[in-house]
């Protein structure tokens, strides 16, 4: 959680969810990675790619 | 030396991250609701670094006092780098067996203290150019846990923010991220509001509590 927070505070292009303590919950990575394109998608609509 | 914000510090991520940033050299506002009552990781720390890390007392849902630890962190350190919004309550029950009040509790802590504090901590930022903003919270924000509703509602509700203000701040040089944590061995299932279970509920909570309780859960400072 540690570094996860330390990576979430440093990282130049930080991600919109880190997660820790969570590789047990198998059906997590999946559904995070489907709401990946809605960032991309706000960014679209505010102008911004 | 950037600054750093941390809510919720008296006890497992709080503290854990707010002993991890002053050690990789932030100078850090730790607050708690009872500084008195303060670990005695973060006092030595306190006391020993009183420069560079201060504890401070904050209840997320108090107005007052989130206006005057924004206070506190620009007049002693000139700048907020990193608010951390880790604060947070849960409490297990059946929705049936958890009053509107209780459900109006979860939210004032874990959704409306947070963005109030984001509120304040903005113009700050907006006006240095860069700043990041960590939203503490949960794989129950999308993992619709059973009996956790009003905590994953909650946690949910954050991580909508959270994702919505990362695209409008980001022209400022202001990002926001979410740290979704799993099972850990923090003080929040002992701090739980929970719910005795009603009759009609007792069989799935007593099965969820016992599933819950066995998971292999990992230190916060991990």
């Amino acid at each position: 959680m540690v570094n996860a927070a330390l990576a979430a505070a440093t990282d130049p292009d930080p991600a919109t969810r880190y997660t820790a303590g969570t590789e047990a919950i198998a059906i997590l990575p999946p559904i995070l990675q489907s709401l990946a394109p809605l960032q991309q998608l706000g960014l679209h609509l505010t102008g911004q790619i | 030396m950037p600054v750093a914000l941390v809510t919720g510090c008296s006890s497992g991520f709080g503290e854990a991250i707010a002993l991890a940033f002053a050690q990789h050299g932030y100078q850090v506002v730790a607050t708690m609701r009872k500084p008195g009552s303060a670990p005695p990781s973060l006092k030595s720390l306190a006391a020993e670094k009183s420069a560079a890390v201060v504890i401070a007392p904050l209840d997320v849902t108090n107005p007052g006092m989130r206006k005057a630890t924004i206070d506190l962190a620009i007049q002693r350190f000139g700048r907020i780098d990193v608010l951390i919004n880790n604060a947070g309550i849960t409490a297990r029950g059946a929705f049936e067996d958890t009053p509107e009040d209780l459900w109006r509790v979860i939210f004032e802590t874990n959704l409306f203290g947070p963005l109030e504090l984001i509120r304040l901590v903005l113009p700050v930022m907006r006006q240095q150019g860069a700043g990041r903003i960590i939203n503490v919270t949960s794989v129950a924000a999308v993992l619709k846990t059973p009996l956790l509703a009003a905590y994953a509602a909650s946690k949910h509700a954050l991580d909508t923010a959270s994702a919505a203000l990362d695209i409008e701040t980001r022209s400022f040089g202001v990002r926001v991220a979410c740290l979704m944590p799993g099972p850990f061995k923090t003080s929040l299932p002992q701090n739980s509001l929970d719910r005795d279970a009603s009759p009609p509920y007792a069989a799935i909570s007593k099965r969820f509590c016992a599933t819950f309780d066995a998971m292999e859960a990992k230190a916060p400072e991990d």
